[in-house]
């Protein structure tokens, strides 16, 4: 394998946003090297559920949630069309997704951000009694009191979606390299210069830092959580649980699922009790987490009968302090971008790559990217938990 | 149809084993107990074990040892029993799997 | 550490030698199977084993299982059968599931001898039933005296194909011929000479190109290869039957190895991903070893003796046997497996095995 010399724009991460990114900017006709030190997917974008989610979580913060709604409103409307656009069947169904209420502490909850949210302009947003959830969903265990109800939100095959953008970049001309370490971003006189490898430098004035929750580590600035957490898939079963749910058990972890369009139901989560420091890079599940994840399944899916689990993975996804990812030029060096900080990536996905393009290309952006400005991070020095989980970062990020 | 290898030069004659009856899609078969449900479907020169999702085609045994899943089908209502590697109890129901099987939801 | 002394997954030859090694020495042995009894592929060989003596030439395969086995059960060995193993944890623990029940067993040493899967072949109609791994059919008429089939075509001239077709012929089914893709026959000349004279046919340069029938096969056709191995056209031919077996090679079983986070090696020689391994069975990751057809697709009776090695590893290692008899132990096995290993196929074999251990030797 032999690299580039220069190029005009160079991607690191070779996740969804990053081939997000280089199928923009390759179709405009830019010139782009994408480096991914694995393999396409191999982060979060590939150990996710697949849940398309227009709102990630249940606070009250009315910035937070506009600019949510904002953003994954226009992402949803290019995913409409974006298989015929990529040549890809994507699996993208809009059914819906619920929010569970397991108490009646937590139904009370629930109405009143239901109300919150329709007040700030959220037509798609519903409350639904124990029976309308059970209609909707019969898998679901008679448990849930009921949920929270986002008609326009879905699921999507994450593999076919970060693949497809990938192998479009490709076809534009952008030229993919697997297996790719990038060891350092090359920044002289407050400019980047461009980057060094395994297999050594790339000259380029552009360097796009979409390595999610690896960011920090080649841009030590920003201030970017990783986040562990663990899935399992059972065997295919007959399509029961389409619409895909979270639920916080026991007040302590939120747990999403949803089913494959091949009949896998994926149950993911699990921040498990963080009684010692959490490597939140490490990739292998113990036993106690299936064990964990499967008596989860089973609470979840009480009604189901007996299936057999057959994989086990975990991942690390990335969180700010705000809940929010950060999309913009790094304040104070001239070429280096930053799209990383994503939870909720397959909801972003489309709108970061179309953003990006444009603030590259144009100048200018057709949605304002000034929310998710990287200095509001920047040399913050946030003092994160020490020890964290889910439970504990929700918890300190105030929702 | 029986497919039993009763003679054999070097395995000598087929044990006496106890026999048990088994309902394959509602019709009652005989087999002997514990014997893999897929030896005893063979037996009776039975081919097709399950039908696929998609394009409901036929599937049989292919590797016989648990492995590959080619010989699913529904004992007793479970789907998805590799039949094998499974051993055939007295009255157990089998039925061919079509697809992915009906999993009861309980109301 | 906490945990059993010394753990085996997998109760086929490899396993049942390691497991009576290491007992004879001393060591309490909990050896894991998920059938509901003990041998692996050896009660399905039913013809007579090469070698010499010592190597059980002259005896059957179920023989000499119910042998071994009966010994373990004297040593005292803890066997637990109907027992699937299906994860390992902290290179130390094991996930067991038996009767429906999960389990976690630590042990302060594994031996993992899990074996090997018969490879696929895909060919238009080959998901038809009637279509199955020749390990496959063996396993039907040798242990549950059922013929999947009665004109029976074999895929693969290496010694799984012509062995099988010969227990094929004895279980009272015709086999209409064996296919070779390669100009000249895979396995031992003396199998090839006996089906060859009980009137079946080995047609080298040779594939099959479709499986026919509507549910299940009842047609095969197949034809020529040229001497880059590309169909020939206009060379094909129709043939009648019931069962097409695939005899094109085995794979080791090595998830567990994956898992775990064991080093591997590709050796097409032996069968492909293989976990590296040094000279008494070690892989990567101390405490952990391999044996038999998870340490490279070989015969039972190599199989045999890397259990015997492994076992012995182990003994030492808990301070049972010293590092004197330890290295005598080891002498004997290697000779043994040097003695082997001799021909063109067992030559390949040890040389591939050198480059693996050479890897890894400590």
């Amino acid at each position: 394998m032999v690299l580039p010399e220069k190029t005009a724009i160079i991607i690191i991460g070779g996740g969804v946003m990053g081939c997000s990114i280089a199928y923009r900017l390759a179709k405009a006709g830019q010139n782009i090297v994408l480096l991914e030190s694995r393999n396409i997917a191999s982060g979060a974008s590939g150990r996710n559920g697949g849940m398309v989610m227009q709102l990630d979580g249940r606070d009250f913060d009315k910035d937070a949630i506009l600019n949510r709604l904002t953003y994954t409103r226009k992402n949803n409307r290019i995913l409409e069309n974006l298989a015929d656009e990529l040549g890809a069947d994507l699996e993208y169904t809009k059914c819906g997704s619920l929010d569970l209420a397991w108490t009646e502490k937590e139904l009370e909850y629930l109405q009143k951000l239901v109300k919150f949210q329709k007040k700030l302009g959220d037509t798609e947003i519903q409350l639904l009694d124990r029976k309308e959830t059970k209609e909707k969903c019969p898998l679901i265990t008679s448990c849930a009191l009921g949920s929270r109800f986002r008609s326009s939100d879905g699921t999507i095959n994450p593999f076919k979606l970060t693949y497809g953008f990938a192998s479009r970049a490709k076809k534009y001309g952008a030229k993919i390299f697997t297996g790719v370490e990038v060891k350092k971003i090359v920044i002289k006189d407050g400019e980047v210069k461009g980057v060094e490898t395994a297999l050594g430098h790339i000259k380029s004035n552009w360097v796009i830092n979409a390595t999610n929750a690896w960011a920090p580590n080649l841009t030590g600035e920003i201030d970017i959580l990783p986040l562990r957490q663990v899935a399992v898939v059972t065997e295919r079963v007959p399509a029961l649980a389409v619409f895909p749910f979270e639920a916080m058990l026991d007040n302590q972890v939120i747990f999403g699922t949803t089913q494959t369009a091949t009949g896998g139901l994926i149950v993911g989560g699990l921040g498990t009790q963080a009684r010692k420091k959490i490597d939140h890079y490490c990739e292998d599940v113990s036993f106690a987490e299936i064990q964990g994840s499967a008596s989860i399944f089973t609470r979840l899916f009480h009604d189901l009968g007996e299936v057999n689990i057959i994989r086990s993975w975990a991942g690390t996804m990335a969180f700010t302090a705000d809940g929010l990812p950060c999309i913009g030029p790094s304040p104070g060096i001239k070429g280096l971008f930053i799209a990383a900080g994503f939870s909720n990536g397959m909801a972003f996905s489309a709108i970061v790559g179309k953003l990006v393009a444009e603030y590259i290309i144009d100048g200018r952006n057709s949605l304002p990217i000034a929310p998710f400005d990287p200095k509001r991070f920047w040399k913050r020095k946030i003092k994160w938990p020490g020890i964290y989980n889910y439970t504990i970062l929700a918890n300190f990020l105030g929702r | 149809m029986n497919m039993r290898i009763v003679e054999h030069p070097i395995l000598g004659k087929l044990e006496k084993k106890k026999k048990i009856k088994l309902w394959v899609n509602g019709r009652q078969l005989e087999a002997y107990e514990n014997e893999p449900i897929a030896a005893a479907l063979a037996n009776t020169g039975l081919k097709v074990f399950h039908r696929t999702q998609e394009l409901n085609e036929p599937r049989g045994i292919f590797c016989a040892i648990g492995r590959c899943t080619d010989c699913v089908m529904i004992v007793d209502g479970q789907p998805n029993v590799r039949t094998c590697v499974t051993p055939a109890k007295n009255g157990m129901r089998i039925q061919t799997q079509k697809g992915l099987g009906k999993w009861s939801v309980k109301k | 550490m906490s945990g059993a002394e010394l753990v085996i997954v997998g109760a086929g030859p490899a396993g049942l030698t390691a497991a009576l090694e290491s007992a004879k020495s001393g060591v309490e042995v909990v050896l894991i199977d998920e059938n509901e009894r003990p041998g692996g592929q050896l009660f399905k060989q039913i013809h007579k084993f090469f070698g010499s003596e010592e190597h059980q030439a002259g005896r059957r395969g179920y023989e000499i299982g119910y042998e071994l086995l009966d010994k373990c059960k004297e040593a005292g060995v803890k066997i637990m059968l109907n027992t699937t193993v299906w994860g390992i944890f902290n290179k130390n623990t094991l996930g067991l599931v038996t009767q429906n029940k999960t389990k976690i067993l630590q042990a302060k040493n594994i031996i993992l001898a899990t074996g090997a899967s018969e490879n696929p072949l895909a060919f238009p109609g080959w998901t038809l039933p009637g279509v199955m791994g020749a390990g496959a059919a063996q396993t039907m008429i040798n242990i549950h005296r059922v013929l999947p089939g009665r004109r029976i075509l074999m895929v693969g001239s290496g010694n799984v194909g012509l062995i099988v077709t010969y227990q094929l012929l004895q279980a009272g089914a015709k086999v209409v011929a064996v296919l070779e893709a390669m100009p000249k026959v895979g396995g031992y000349q003396v199998h090839a000479s006996k089906i060859r004279r009980a009137g079946v046919p080995i047609l080298t340069s040779c594939t099959v190109v479709e499986a026919k029938g509507a549910d299940s096969v009842d047609e095969a056709i197949i034809c020529s290869l040229d001497s880059q191995g590309k169909n020939i056209k206009h060379t094909e031919k129709k043939l009648k039957i019931d069962l097409i077996c695939l005899a094109v090679g085995l794979s080791p079983l090595a998830e567990l190895c994956w898992m775990a986070g064991c080093k591997f090696k590709y050796l097409s020689a032996l069968g492909g991903h293989i976990p590296v391994h040094d000279e008494y069975m070690q892989t990567s990751i101390d405490g952990l070893y391999v044996a038999g057809d998870l340490a490279g697709v070989e015969e039972a009776s190599t199989a045999m003796e890397e259990g015997r090695l492994a076992g012995v590893a182990v003994a030492h290692s808990l301070g049972y046997i010293t590092k004197q008899e330890m290295e005598e132990r080891k002498k004997v096995i290697w000779d043994s497996l040097q003695f082997l290993r001799t021909g063109p196929f067992g030559e390949m074999r040890q040389k591939a095995k050198n480059e693996l251990i050479k890897k890894w030797s400590k």
